[in-house]
Parts: structure tokens; C-alpha cells; sequence
């Protein structure tokens, strides 16, 4: 494909971006500034709209004015549908990327001109999605305003209640966009790309857990007065009011993504794994290793042992995680009824992890064993013991094989 | 005028440049010549391995080089400190192995840094088909011995088999699990040795006594890994005391690709690795020694030939158990061959082999091969392998099949193919080894003997062997291919038949030969 990206140098449009390029795609950029892993970058501003560059075959236009500022919405509304029907004259693909704040009638302009472009676009058999809660990666957009928040604050609001959210993490955004492109299926009503609805409390203590460092203070707030306040100065202030993306907060209307996800053929990561800075392969790869290293050695695993994973994973086996269910994770032992053959890539890990837990001090002694008395009666004892514990393992994989049959992604090795 | 281009530096190399340069000769080899950066661990194994904390980059690899080899590689592929010997050698060359483990050496002394040190000299029996009376090699043979320094020597049953005792030292002491079996071989050897299985000290080019600039082995035991003593030969030594010879010079970072002959002269046209410039050099005679698989290409190449056949020793390996020794300490014992036995094979013929100590490999080796889930492998082994001893089997070159083409991008591939019969030949000695050391007090572990997949033994040969009247896809006693004047190959390209026994020393003895005889007859 050769996408335009409108809004490239923002959060999303950066990840877009290189998600498409790394999926081999052609890209051009548009944007005020540079975007760098773009293959081509052009300027775009909704002032002065561009000409669609020769050639594309999908638009996926981005860009939008967060800061609430007055007056500038008809201008990007006409931007938006001057854009769509260009492309759409050219016989290219259109996807708009809108919110899940866009209503008729929402209490934010952002919400309403989101709605208006949508309505147009539609009309012109284009894409549209409306992302959750984008949250993960580098610390931008909303997702940036709360971090940088509830560090500078080391106060945690506690809403009472909570509104719900549909959080998403910004790489499955991008690669969501990049499969509606691919499936290039025009619907009727955009699709929801976020995962099933959690509480905004749950969101925030999530990110102030992978991302604050140190004591953050949890203040309850009862959200009636916070409505009242905001409703009034909506009232007073208009779209001036900062308090308008808090009032949309309550007013996003929650949606079962599941089918459309199902239907693009995506899975989400979950809140706590997305939070991480390495958007949570990392820590479960480092979960894995822990696992892997108490299952061969009966030992936990040193820190030492568990980066050194992750780096082999990373350098040779493409970064992702097997995906062991959290019993595996919790009792490494279990690891024996599925340590056989037929799951290739679980024995190039496990192969991996032996060969690099034996290259250490301890890894000589677990290999090798030690010196002591009655050598062999203890050898010939120990001999039985192994013996036995295969036997009760092969016994046991029926019953282990109900908890967890290895996913189709992970039993080929990936490349490397 | 350069008199003597050699392109390559390992056994073959260095052992045609010897009488070269010895009589004064403008000498030049030719070679990629990479070395290694990770340094072999300094000390005993067992020490090493129990104290110090950094092991990942000798065990494993700073860019986890253990890793990346296929799971049925054999462990020196796996080896980090040995990466450096094999990298980059199929791509520079272009050659691949379909069904074939074809390997080679861009680095300086060529194989012969990852080598097993099996030395043996071929008798004239085992000569018989080469194109020159065997008494030619004696002197060869006695030269190569004495220049590498070769240690084994004891009056047992193999003594005439190695035949190279004159030149011998002391052997490598042996653990005391071989010295177990050598007692109990001594009481039972009658029978055995009807039962045509015989057995003695390896012999191999491993230092006992001191030489210059290198110690003996003190038994550290990591020979798998290379000797921080240079107890154990490489043909690398032979460069480096050739290349303080104001007459030899040495030119790495060249790859050749073709020869040439023309009017009284012979050309090596290749590229410089560095740039990928094209250069060539000039001289009276070319030696050819770039190793089997290299050679055979770049001889395919200039005398445009299409196909050539190619041996390579078949292989197994298996694991012995000694039960009076379960529970035993590990033993910081020599890492290569101790004992060696020959076993004379159902369609005549034999099966030469050897037995290694397990105590300086590492364990997940073993792990992998195990009918055992690895948490309860490891449980295995840690009883078990002190208690083991690993041995390998080699089976003659004539029950492999294989053929070298070229295809449409011009790399040329390997077909691996071995011979129909082999496979009664390998049941035949799997199940008269395990009875000839079941007699020796050691079980050979159920479903440990494994055949080695073709190639799997990098004892690559034959490809365009000596006869007495060649063609263009054979070689004179002289290894020139037939209608060529002044280009040799020296290497295992040019044996004439490919013994079980080592034939690394073969190689060498006839390098020396053809060099001595066209110094002293042909120029």
C-alpha cells in the first residue's frame, strides 16, 4: 500500500507510521513538522490543505485540533471532507481515525465536529473508526497530560463514581488502522477499536503503578460537584472551558467491541501489559524467563539470567512472548507437561534457557551435582527420582493440556 | 617471480609451503585469514565453570552465537570461541549443502582450529589406490609427525594400525574411567579381538612434551573450546613460524575464485574481502589449499566443469555407562579422544572411533537428546554423566554418494546421499560396539547411537582423486587435474580413496610429498 498519514508527527500518527513502514508499506507523511520513519514527508495543515500526493492508494487522515481553541473547527471539518472526496475521486481508500467522544449532540466541540466529518465521510463510503482510551508508548496526547499529571501531583483522583473507559494501547491502534486498511471493507457505522470497558480509577492506578515512581496519594472525589462545576463552566466559558474533556469523560458512549475485533482479526493487550515502557512484552518476556529458569534449575532466576532472555528473545526469536497462562508463571513445575515435542518454538526457549542457566557458577552445580557422601546410593536415588517425576509429568499432561494448549502463533518458530 | 602462490592456510597449506621455503623459494599464501575474539577460558574447566560468574560470553556468546546453530549442530558449531572458524565461509564461497552439513574455514589455519587431533598414518594397504608407491609417504609422514609434535604412543593393539609411534610422545594420561576400561580391555582382549574389535591410546597431535612457544596439556579439559596452553595442534602455529622467513609472505584478506594457467606461469584471480575488489597474483606454480569444498569449487570454476562426486567419512556417536562409576566426582580429564578402537566391518573394511571424557562438555548438549522432559533430563544427567563416556564412530568414504553441482545463481550445492548399504553396515557395528563394551564393564545408553546426518563429519574428499592417467576431473600423483601443468591440489580433495581412520595427517604427509617432489623433480 502507499498511505498518506494526515497528523504524522502526533501520538498516533508516530506509531502509525512505523507500524506501516515496518509492515512494508509505502508512507508518506503529512504533518507540520517532520515525521522520521516515514518514507516521504509532506507538510499538512488544515490552513493550507495539500494536494493528494500522486499515487496513494489509502489516506488515513489523523489529524485533528486537540487544544479546544475557538473558531478554527469549520475550517478542519472542510479540510477533512476536501480530503476524503479527493481521494475518493482518485479511487483510493479514505479512513478517518474519530473519537469515541463524536455525538451529535457531546458537550465538547471536539465531539461534535468529530461527529460532523463522520456523518460526511460515511456518505462517501469511507472508513471511519473511533479509538478507545488511547493509552502506552511514549507519553503524548491525553495519555501524556494524566502521566505527567500524576507525577507532578502525586495525587491519584479516585472518582466516586467512576466512569468507564475502553482503553487502547497506541501500538494496537496503529496496527488496527493498518488491518482496516487491508480489509478495506466500507461499513455504515464506524468501528469501535478499544477493548472491553474498565473503570477510568482502574486506568489512572494502572499508569500511576507502571509509569509514577514512588508514593502516589489516592484522593477520593465525588464526581457530582466535578459535574456541576464543569456543566456550569461549559455554561460560562463555552469551549474556553478546560473542564470539556472531563465532561465528555462521562458522556462517551461504551460499546462490545469484541465482534469488530474478531472480525479484523486482533487481540488486544491488556491495560497492565500496554502500560510498561516497553508496552509489556518485556515484562512478560522477563515473567517467562523466571518461569523457564525455576522449571530447569529449581531456583529462582537471577536478574542477570532473566535480561539476557529477553535480549536472545528479542535478537532471535522476534520479541514475542510465548503467552503461558498465569498458572504456568505461578508453579514453573507445571511446565513439565508441556515440555515435549510438537511445540517447536516452547523447546527452542526451553533449549535457549538451558543451555544459558548452565553457563553460570549455579548452573554448574545444578548440571554436574556435588560431592557428598554415599555417591552412589544418592546418584542411584536421584536417578529414581527423575525417573519418577517424568513418569508423573507424562501422567499429568492431559490434565494440563485442559489449562493451556499452546497458541498456533507461538507453536512455529517465528523468524528471526 | 613469485615460484610458489599456496592459496589457503591450513594442514594442507602450511604443509606444502614448508619444503618451499626451507629451499629458499619466493613463497606467497593466500588466504582470508579471519582470527577469533572471544578467548578460550585460562584454566582448568571444572574451575572455571564453579567460580567465575562471567561464562555467557565463552559458553554462550555475546550475540548468543550458541543459540543460533540448529539444535542437531554438532557442539563445536556451537562453540563461541570457534564461531570465527566457520563464519561466513558458504556465503564468501557460495557453497551449500542440501541434505549436506557443508562447512569450511575462512579463518587462518583453516579447520584445523576446531579439529579432533586424530593423527594416524595410512598403511600401505590403505595407499593401495593411490597412483604412487606407499613407501613415498613414509618419509612425508615422518616429516608432518615430527613438525606438529604428536603424543600416544604405547605398545598396545593399535600401535601398528596409527603406525606413528616412531615419531610419537608419551600419551595424554587418560580419567579413570578409561583406565578402567583399558584394564578390563587387557583382561578380555582375546576375545574381543576375535570378536574383530581391538583397542589402544589415541594417537594425537597433542603436545606432552614442551616446544617453543607452546606447553603441554596439563588435562584443563577444554579442548572442546580451544587450549589457552596451544597444546593442541593447529596448522596456525605453522603459519606463524613460517612467517618469519624473509622468503614466505603472507596475504590475507584475499579470497580466490579461479586459476589460470598461460605461458610458464599461473594466475590466481580473486577478491580482496575488505573492499570486494578484484586482484590476482602471479606465479610459477599454484598450490591448491583451500580445503575440500573451497578447492573443489574454485577448481570446478577454472576448469569449467559441471559435477564432481564427493566422499565424506559417515558418522555416529553414542553414550557408555559405567555403573561402577555412578555417583563418581567430575574429573578434570583431556577432552579428546583417550581411547580408540577399530571394528572390522560385515562387508570388509573397517570402523575407526574413538572415546572422549564427558567432563569438559557442557551438559545441555546432552539435554536435548534425552527422552526426558528437560527439568527431569537435567536430574538425569546431573547423576549420570560423570558417570559416561561419549564415543564416536567413523565408517569409510565409500558408503557416501555425495555430488557437488552448480546451480542457476552459480553457488555450488552439495547433494548428500549415503550409500544403501550403510545402513546394515551401522546396525552391524552399533550392535557389536555395544557388546564389545558391554564386555569393557560400559552400557552403551539405549537410543543414544546416533548417525550423523551426510557431511555432519567435515571429512570432505575425493572429489577429483589421484589416479594414474587422469582426466580433467581427476588429478595426477602430483594432484595436478589432468591437461593442467602448474597448479597442484594438495588438500583432501585429492586422496584417492577415504579411509574410517584419520586422515588429517595423510593429507598433510601428501601435501608435503607433491611439494617435495615437484621442488626436487618437475622445477
Amino acid at each position: 500500500m502507499r498511505i498518506f498519514v494526515t497528523g504524522a508527527s502526533g501520538y498516533v500518527g508516530r506509531y502509525l507510521v512505523r507500524a506501516a513502514t515496518g509492515a512494508g508499506h509505502h508512507v508518506i507523511a503529512g504533518s507540520r513538522t517532520r515525521a522520521l520513519d516515514a518514507s516521504d514527508w509532506i507538510p499538512y495543515d488544515f490552513a493550507s490543505p495539500v494536494k493528494l500526493p500522486l499515487g496513494v492508494t489509502h489516506v488515513v487522515h489523523l489529524a485533528a485540533d486537540t487544544s479546544g481553541k475557538e473558531g478554527g473547527e469549520a475550517i478542519e471539518v472542510r479540510a477533512a471532507i476536501d480530503l476524503a472526496r479527493a481521494t475518493v475521486d482518485a479511487g483510493a481508500v479514505f479512513l478517518f481515525v474519530s473519537s469515541q467522544s463524536a455525538q451529535p449532540n457531546a458537550p465538547s466541540t471536539y465531539g461534535r465536529k468529530k461527529w460532523t466529518i463522520e456523518q460526511a465521510v460515511i456518505s462517501m463510503g469511507c472508513l471511519v473508526v473511533r479509538p478507545g482510551q488511547v493509552f502506552g508508548g511514549r507519553e503524548e496526547g491525553l495519555f501524556g497530560k494524566l502521566v505527567r499529571g500524576l507525577r507532578r501531583f502525586r495525587i491519584m483522583p479516585w472518582l466516586l463514581p467512576s466512569p468507564k473507559v475502553q482503553p487502547i494501547h497506541v501500538e494496537d491502534c496503529a496496527s488496527g488502522i493498518i488491518r482496516m486498511l487491508e480489509h478495506g471493507v466500507p461499513s455504515e457505522r464506524p468501528l469501535v477499536l478499544a477493548s472491553a470497558p474498565v473503570t477510568f480509577n482502574a486506568m489512572l492506578q494502572s499508569m500511576a503503578h507502571a509509569r509514577v515512581r514512588g508514593l502516589t496519594w489516592i484522593v477520593p472525589v465525588p464526581v457530582m460537584p466535578i459535574r456541576l462545576v464543569s456543566s456550569l463552566a461549559g455554561w460560562l466559558l463555552g469551549d474556553r472551558s478546560p473542564l470539556g474533556r472531563v465532561q465528555s469523560l462521562f458522556a462517551i458512549p461504551l460499546a462490545d467491541t469484541a465482534p469488530d475485533l474478531a472480525g479484523l482479526g486482533i487481540e488486544l493487550r491488556s491495560l497492565e501489559d500496554g502500560m510498561s515502557r516497553s508496552g509489556g512484552h518485556r515484562r512478560r518476556l522477563l515473567c517467562e524467563a523466571a518461569a523457564f529458569h525455576r522449571y530447569l534449575m529449581k531456583a529462582p532466576a537471577t536478574s542477570g539470567f532473566s535480561r539476557t532472555y529477553v535480549r536472545v528473545i528479542e535478537a532471535l526469536r522476534g520479541g514475542a512472548c510465548l503467552g503461558l497462562p498465569q498458572a504456568f508463571i505461578a508453579c514453573p513445575g507445571l511446565i513439565a507437561a508441556i515440555d515435549v515435542n510438537g511445540y517447536d518454538e516452547l523447546r527452542w526457549r526451553l533449549d535457549a534457557a538451558t543451555t544459558m542457566a548452565e553457563a553460570s557458577p549455579a548452573g554448574y552445580k545444578r548440571f554436574n551435582g556435588v560431592a557428598g557422601p554415599w555417591p552412589w546410593t544418592r546418584a542411584a536415588l536421584a536417578l529414581v527420582a527423575a525417573v519418577a517425576g517424568e513418569c508423573l509429568a507424562r501422567l499429568g499432561r492431559p490434565l494440563v493440556q485442559v489449562i493451556w494448549r499452546l497458541p498456533k502463533s507461538a507453536s512455529g518458530a517465528p523468524g528471526s | 617471480m613469485i615460484d610458489l602462490i599456496v592459496v589457503g592456510s591450513g594442514p594442507a597449506g602450511v604443509s606444502a609451503a614448508w619444503p618451499w621455503v626451507l629451499a629458499g623459494k619466493q613463497v606467497v599464501m593466500l588466504d582470508v585469514g579471519v582470527d577469533g575474539d572471544v578467548s578460550v577460558p585460562a584454566g582448568s574447566y571444572i574451575d572455571v565453570r564453579r567460580n567465575t560468574i562471567e561464562q555467557q560470553a565463552w559458553m554462550v556468546g555475546r550475540t548468543f552465537h550458541s543459540l543460533r546453530a540448529g539444535a542437531n549442530a554438532s557442539p563445536k558449531l556451537r562453540t563461541p570461541t570457534l564461531a570465527y572458524v566457520f563464519d561466513g565461509f558458504n556465503d564468501a564461497n557460495k557453497i551449500y549443502g542440501q541434505n549436506f552439513t557443508a562447512l569450511g574455514s575462512l579463518a587462518a589455519g583453516g579447520l584445523s582450529n576446531a579439529w579432533g587431533c586424530g593423527v594416524a598414518a595410512w598403511d600401505e594397504h590403505e595407499l593401495a589406490a593411490f597412483p604412487f608407491d606407499a613407501k613415498a609417504m613414509h618419509h612425508s609422514y615422518a616429516e608432518v609427525a615430527k613438525r606438529i609434535g604428536i603424543s600416544g604412543a604405547a605398545q598396545d593393539d593399535l600401535a601398528g594400525y596409527f603406525g606413528v609411534d616412531d615419531w610419537s610422545d608419551l600419551p595424554v594420561p587418560m580419567d579413570r574411567m578409561h583406565k578402567y576400561i583399558v584394564q578390563r580391555y587387557q583382561a578380555n582382549s582375546k576375545g574381543l579381538r576375535a570378536g574383530d574389535f581391538r583397542m589402544g591410546r589415541s594417537r594425537v597431535a597433542v603436545l606432552t612434551r614442551e616446544r617453543a612457544g607452546r606447553s603441554t596439556c596439563d588435562l584443563s579439559g577444554t579442548c572442546l573450546w580451544g587450549c589457552h596452553r596451544r597444546a593442541l595442534y593447529t596448522a596456525k602455529f605453522d603459519l606463524e613460524a613460517l612467517r618469519r622467513h624473509a622468503n614466505f609472505r603472507y596475504v590475507p584478506n584475499f579470497k580466490a575464485d579461479r586459476f589460470a594457467e598461460q605461458q610458464g606461469a599461473v594466475t590466481v584471480l580473486g577478491t580482496a574481502m575488505d573492499t570486494g575488489e578484484p586482484r590476482q597474483f602471479s606465479g610459477s606454480r599454484l598450490m591448491m589449499a583451500a580445503g575440500t569444498l573451497a578447492t573443489t569449487r574454485i577448481a570446478m570454476e577454472s576448469l569449467d566443469l559441471s559435477c564432481l562426486p564427493l566422499q565424506s567419512s559417515p558418522m555416529a556417536a553414542f553414550l557408555l555407562w559405567l555403573p561402577s562409576f555412578l555417583g563418581s566426582p567430575r574429573e578434570a580429564s583431556f577432552g579428546l579422544g583417550q581411547l580408540s578402537f577399530v571394528l572390522a566391518l560385515p562387508s570388509g573394511g573397517e570402523a575407526f572411533g574413538s572415546t572422549f571424557s564427558t567432563a569438559g562438555l557442557p551438559v545441555s548438549e546432552f539435554v536435548r537428546h534425552l527422552p526426558f522432559r528437560r527439568r527431569f533430563g537435567i536430574d538425569v544427567l546431573k547423576s549420570l554423566l560423570s558417570s559416561c563416556v561419549v564415543g564416536n564412530v567413523f565408517f569409510p568414504g565409500r558408503f557416501s554418494r555425495h555430488e557437488a553441482t552448480f546451480d542457476a545463481c552459480r553457488g555450488l550445492v552439495v547433494h548428500g546421499v549415503h550409500a544403501g548399504e550403510l545402513g546394515d553396515e551401522v546396525a552391524a557395528a552399533h550392535k557389536k560396539l555395544a557388546l564389545a563394551y558391554r564386555r569393557l564393564g560400559a552400557w552403551m545408553l539405549p537410543g543414544s547411537f546416533t548417525v550423523g546426518s551426510p557431511g555432519a563429519d567435515l571429512h570432505y574428499a575425493c572429489s577429483m582423486p589421484m589416479v594414474e592417467t587422469p582426466d580433467r576431473r581427476q588429478t595426477d600423483s602430483l594432484g595436478r587435474p589432468g591437461g593442467v601443468g602448474r597448479v597442484h591440489i594438495v588438500d583432501g580433495t585429492v586422496l584417492s580413496v577415504l579411509q574410517a581412520k584419520s586422515h588429517t595427517l595423510t593429507i598433510m604427509a601428501n601435501a608435503d610429498r607433491i611439494a617435495k617432489e615437484v621442488l626436487l623433480h618437475v622445477d
